[in-house]
Parts: structure tokens; sequence; C-alpha cells
């Protein structure tokens, strides 16, 4: 336990309904805590589960509480913070759109070399880069592209879960 | 088809039907233009009897009330827009010390919601962190459904408010009911299973409390919402074991107080010998209490020489303040249970005598009498009030309600409450206004019985319209107010913590109660002198109806003893010691 703030993941399997969300969310709110990304989509094949994965920055004590507090919200089925042991994933994607000259662009391709992206539309001088990453990588990759006329940035948040077989659906279990 | 459509029903009948299937006989609320059709509805049924309070936040209040003393769901019925905002106070109170409530309130129809209708107001988005769960309900078919859930809600695990928004046209248009169903909802269940005796973490608390020497219960309301069969089988722990007992303010009733191992309520204006044996202790039984700001006062001077077994329904409560060892997530009543059985297994007698050295220094504690005041023969002490109050009322084990301030705390001190159930105060959210209301509730579920309100001048001001459902139910609660002119707890602060700066606590211009009383017609009982008090509170007792009693009392009187926040335990201070202190932590509340 310490009082140092930091990044956080926590994940949540909640009811597809209205106002789930926002029951989630105001806990972070309700605290000062700014949520940095939050990722949201049906994970049923009825669509009647959805997960939601949220990054904040939090001390040990608070996001304790609020991983309790998500578990007590009625719609909640799991709630977990994935980056308690730091054995977990994540990915994040990103659409960059760049506005330069072919030279730029071609500059802007090559810096990208090391990233896992694809380019998903082009119009006259503007291209886009569909990036995926870790939020880091993908920090990284902004960074580059900054250089060669950076316009648009559009990140989805992240989708993260436990390394292996662990499950948050499980964790009971375990 | 055509069948089946003459069996479909409004909205509004559901809602009706629904309430019957639940058991729900008496109803609190006030109609309003969204919620029109319910009210249309309840015309023309006679299975429920709705009381019409003269605010929606007495509605609430009073529903509380009722929900407390019965151990039953309140139900609460109000418009859209101001009369939902209204009822927000008692869903919050009800929130904070988890009282079961069901809360109706009408709404625009669904084609005008978010277009700034007349009396609109988003309220599932005003409640959502004041309520257990609350829904908007947009299809009538899903209606049945939603209120037996939400009853269900509002009742098990840690009980709490649920709120339903029901839209006019919902109200109105017609759908089918299929009767109470059997309530499986996937992420509720998961949360029951959590609960579970643990039979390593019973043997742990049992390891605890069979080698403590100088154990305490410190025992919560969450006993109390156990039910009866809780608060039995905790007085036959604590009885079977001879360990003291103290109760927090929302406990108070959970073990007979006049059992000699009551040793007072504990907390900021707990008794010594609580106060001090929670910080000596060895060993803390917590059962169904929160390790609340009031009780823990500095959390870092905290009990520190103690190992902690806490036992609560809601996860989120331990280890939320204080950090214990043996942590049981499970119904108070099943707790205790598998304790009983576990001590009973290992022949684990009484171990009052083994125990003996720790009874005698509470014992020397006591000695001080940290409740004890200055008696005077000219003005009445709030204190003498209340032991007077308690004396002669005791025979009638009374039902009791407060609003907040230093009546609330003096009340807490003096009556004595043998029986749960019986204790109506506002423990959490520390709501002003909420005696008279929640006094009301009580009386409409035991009509025969004796209802007190301890008011303050202060206080009752700000739910007085209440008289006048009082009088049209005749309701014969007992509203005891406490006057000394003061916002007394206020105005205690500021003598204590602010070099006596009276900033707004002086009430320059109140009512004369007598006339007032007259005004709602109803009785009222005047009384400034010692020397009458005794033969003016009988008088009260025993008229048959309401009564105002405006008790004048001492006006600069002080609540102690008292632990000043952001202190310890062992620095909790006598009323002698008030003039020596000094301020430590300005922004603690």
């Amino acid at each position: 336990m310490t009082d140092i703030s930091k990044r956080r993941v926590i994940a949540v399997i909640i009811d597809n309904e209205f106002g789930a969300l926002a029951r989630v969310v105001e806990l972070f709110s309700a605290r000062g805590y700014n949520i940095e990304t939050l990722s949201v989509a049906p994970i049923s094949n009825d669509k009647k589960l959805s997960r939601i994965t949220i990054t904040t920055f939090g001390t040990d004590k608070t996001i304790e509480l609020i991983c309790k507090l998500l578990c007590r919200i009625v719609p909640v089925h799991h709630s977990a913070e994935l980056s308690k042991d730091d054995n977990y994933i994540e990915r994040e994607l990103c659409l960059a759109q760049i506005i330069c000259s072919k030279e730029m662009f071609i500059k802007a391709k090559n810096a990208l070399d090391n990233f896992r992206f694809d380019i998903i539309d082009t119009e006259e001088d503007s291209t886009v880069f569909e990036i995926i990453g870790s939020s880091n990588q993908i920090d990284e990759a902004l960074t580059i592209l900054n250089n060669y006329g950076l316009a648009t940035v559009s990140r989805t948040g992240i989708a993260g879960g436990f390394k292996g077989k662990k499950r948050l659906d499980r964790l009971d279990k375990i | 088809m055509k069948l089946k459509e003459t069996n479909q029903l409004s909205g509004a009948e559901i809602i009706v039907k629904a309430l019957i299937n639940e058991g729900v006989h008496t109803i609190f609320g006030y109609p309003g233009g969204a919620i029109l059709p319910f009210y249309d509805a309840l015309y023309q049924q006679n299975h429920i009897r709705h009381i019409l309070t003269r605010h929606e936040q007495a509605a609430s209040h009073s529903a509380e009330g009722y929900a407390r003393s019965t151990g039953k769901v309140g139900v609460i019925t109000v418009t859209s827009g101001p009369g939902a905002t209204n009822a927000i106070t008692g869903l919050t109170d009800a929130y904070m010390d988890s009282v079961p409530l069901v809360c109706f309130s009408g709404q625009v129809a669904t084609s005008v919601i978010g277009t700034d209708g007349f009396q609109e107001a988003d309220i599932t988005g005003l409640t959502r962190s004041c309520t257990k769960h609350n829904y908007l309900v947009k299809d009538v078919n899903d209606l049945g459904y939603i209120i037996h859930e939400a009853f269900h809600i509002a009742k098990t695990n840690r009980p709490g408010p649920v709120l339903i928004d029901v839209p006019k046209d919902v109200q109105n248009s017609r759908g089918i009911y299929h009767g109470k169903p059997e309530i499986n909802r996937a992420s509720y269940q998961i949360k029951q299973k959590k609960f579970s005796i643990n039979h390593d973490n019973i043997s742990q608390a049992v390891d605890l409390i069979s080698s403590a020497k100088k154990p305490i219960f410190y025992v919560g309301g969450g006993v109390i919402n156990s039910g009866d069969e809780a608060c039995e089988l905790l007085t036959k722990l604590v009885r079977h074991l001879g360990f003291p007992i103290t109760n927090t303010l929302m406990g108070l009733g959970a073990f007979p107080a006049s059992d000699s191992q009551f040793i007072g309520m504990l907390g900021m204006h707990g008794t010594y010998e609580a106060n001090m044996a929670m910080y000596e202790c060895d060993v803390m039984i917590n059962i169904g209490a929160r390790f609340d700001d009031r009780v823990t006062g500095r959390v870092s001077g905290f009990s520190p020489n103690s190992k902690k077994i806490h036992i609560d329904i809601d996860e989120c409560s331990i280890d939320k303040i204080i950090r214990v060892a043996v942590a049981i997530n499970a119904d108070a009543k099943h707790a205790i249970q598998a304790l009983l059985d576990e001590i009973s297994r290992r022949k684990i007698g009484n171990r009052y005598s083994e125990i003996k050295d720790w009874w005698h220094q509470i014992h020397k504690w006591q000695s001080i009498k940290s409740l004890s005041y200055e008696p005077s023969k000219t003005s009445i002490k709030p204190e003498y009030a209340l032991e007077r109050l308690n004396a002669l009322s005791l025979e009638y084990q009374p039902f009791v309600s407060t609003d907040v301030g230093q009546h609330q705390m003096w009340t807490a001190q003096y009556i004595q409450f043998n029986q749960p159930k019986k204790w109506l105060t506002s423990g959490g959210l520390g709501t002003m206004g909420y005696g008279v209301p929640s006094a009301i509730g009580a009386q409409i579920a035991y009509p025969e019985n004796l209802v007190i309100c301890v008011s303050g001048d202060a206080s009752f001001l700000m739910n007085m319209q209440e008289l006048s459902t009082i009088k049209q139910y005749n309701l014969p609660v007992k509203i005891f107010i406490l006057n000394n002119r003061y916002m007394g707890m206020v105005r205690q602060w500021q003598e204590l913590i602010y070099e006596k700066r009276e900033s707004q606590s002086y009430m320059e211009s109140l009512p004369n109660f007598m006339q007032l009383a007259e005004a709602f017609g109803i009785a009222g009982i005047e009384c400034d002198n010692p020397n009458h008090l005794d033969e003016k509170i009988l008088a009260m007792i025993n008229h048959k109806g309401p009564v105002l009693f405006n008790c004048i009392v001492e006006k600069s009187e002080n609540v102690f003893p008292m632990i000043p926040a952001g202190s310890a335990h062992n620095e909790i201070l006598l009323g002698s010691q008030a003039k020596q202190y000094v301020t430590k932590d300005i922004n603690a509340v």
C-alpha cells in the first residue's frame, strides 16, 4: 500500500443497459479522478453484456475502494484492477492523420517502421495511419508523427485483460 | 388476441398491483401532474393506504421511519421535477443509513424527456449517487418486473433506496403484468454468492475471542438491519462470553442498554468508558459497523494495539478505513450464528472472570461518570430533561426519533434502548428535519405505541409543516423540543473552536410554539421550570392525541464527553476539561 498515484487499468463486465456506464464513471469523478481512457463495447453474442476498460491515475487505497464500489453497482458482474500485479496485456488503436507533401509522407512512413500500422485512407496530401500497440507505443508514434504534419488524432482507449488463463469473470474461483 | 388485451392493465394499475403483491399496505407521498395517473389508480382501490405528507422530503423521511421501525421496505410516491428533487435528501439519508426504500417518481412523457419540459428533471441522473439502483421505465411491459426487482434490491444485501422513474405515458399505456416473478438478475446474484461463512475466518475469529484479555464488541446498525433474530443471537453471544459491548449511534437497541455488559455508545459523544475501552482493547469484534469517522476519531490514533474482527455484509466497508485481521463478509445473523456454533464446539464458556482485570479497568473508567452534569434548580438542563423523559417513558418502550444536533446526542446518551428498531435517527447524513416525519412513519406503523420525537428548536422548524399531517391522521406523536434558542451543536463548535463567535447560530425569531400548536389544532405544553417538568412530561405521555412540547432549556449547555474532530479516543474531553481545549485540526469536520 502506497500513497503514490500511478497509472491503473481497471476492467468491468456489466449489463449493457442505459445508465450503467454513468454509474461506473461517476465513481471516478466523485473522487476527483480523471479517466484517461475508456472503452466500452458489448462482448456477448446476445449483446447483453459489455466490457469496460478504464485507465486512470490513483493511489492503491482509492483504487482498491473504487474496485469494491464497482462490484457493488447492481448491473456490474465483475470488476478488478488489471494492473495490480503487472500480469496483464493491453492494446490500443489510434487513427492518426498527417497532412504533408509526398516526400514527408514517405519519411513519416519509414519513421514508423518499428510500429504496427496500416494506412487506411489517403486523399490528396492527407494520410490516415491506423496504429496499434500499447498506449506508450502509441504515444511514441504520435511524437514521431508530430514532425510530419500530424493533423488529427483519434484513440480508442485500451482493451485489456489478464495474461494467461486468469479471467475477470472467474476471479472468485481461483 | 382480444382476450389478452382485456387482461392488460395500465402502467398505473400495474404499480398498484405490484405494490399489493409486495405486501405493501402503506405508502407516503404527494401528488402532482406527472404522477396523476397513478394517483387515479390509487383512488380506485382500497388495499393501499396513502399518507399525504406536506412536503416530499417529509414523505421520504416518513417512509424511512416506517421502514426502520418495521423492517419492511418504505414506499414513496412523488411527482416529477420538484417533487422528486425534494425527495432526494431522504433518499440520500436512506443510502447513508442503509434503509430500504422504493421511491416512485412521475416523469414527463417519454416523448418530452430531454426537452426541458414543465417539471422535468433528470431524476435518474440526479439520484444515481444516492440510490442503490434506479430505473427509468420506458416500456410499460417492463414495469412489473422492475418494481419487483427494485423491492428485492432495496431489502437484500446492504439495504438501501431504489428509485423508479415512470413517465406519464408509461403510467397511461396498457401492458401485461405477469405477477410477482422470481428475481434472478445474474449480476446481483453474483454479489450474493460472495457472502460466505468461511470456516477458516470463523475459526480465526474464535481464536482471537478465546485468547483476548481486553476484548470489546463494537456493534452497529447492520445487526439491526439483519433482523430481530440477529439481535437475539448477538445478545446471546455477548452474554455467553461476558465481554463488554459498545454500540454505535445506529446500533443502539441491538443489545439491551440496561444490561451491565453494555458500556454505552461510543464515538464523538460516546461515553468515556466506551471510547477508552476501544482505545485500550486487544481484540475488537466489529459487527455491522463501518468505522465511521464519528466513531474512529483520528484514524492514525484508532485503537492502536488491537486485533480487529470485522463482520459486514458490505464488502466495501471492510478495510475501507481500518485494516482488520479477520474479515467476514456476511450477513450478521449468519456470522453470529457461526461464531456461536464454533464457540460451543470448542466448549468455550463465559470468560468474565478470565478478563476480570479488564472489567476492573472499565469500572474505573465508568466511575468517572462521564455523562454527569451540573444540576440546576432554576433552569432545565437538557440532560435532566432527557433523564426524566427516559425515566417516565421507559415502561412504554417508546419509539424515539430525533433531529440532528445536541438534542440528538443527548437523546442517544440518556434514553435507554432495550429493543432494536425503537430508535430512529439520521446518523450518516445528519439530516435536520428528519425527526418529525420519521416519527410519523413509526406512528403510522404502530398506532397504539408511544412515539416520541425529540427535536431542537432549529431542527423542528425544518419540517414543522408536518404538524398538519399529524393532525390529519390524528397521530398521537409527542414532539419534545429542547428549546435553547440556538443551533446548539453549531454554537458548541463555535464556542470551542471559533472563540465563541456565534455566527448565524442564534435563533433570533422563534415562533410562539404554543400558538403554533394551536394553529395546527394540536395540544401544546410548555415548561421552563425543572420542578414542573415531571408533571408536564406525564401530561404529554398521557395525552391521547399529538402534543407539541416546548421544553425551554439552559441556553449554553454543551454535549460532553466529546472527542473533538481530528482527535483520538484517548483524547476525549470531559465537560470539566473543555476550557483547556485547543483545536488541533481545523479541517476536521
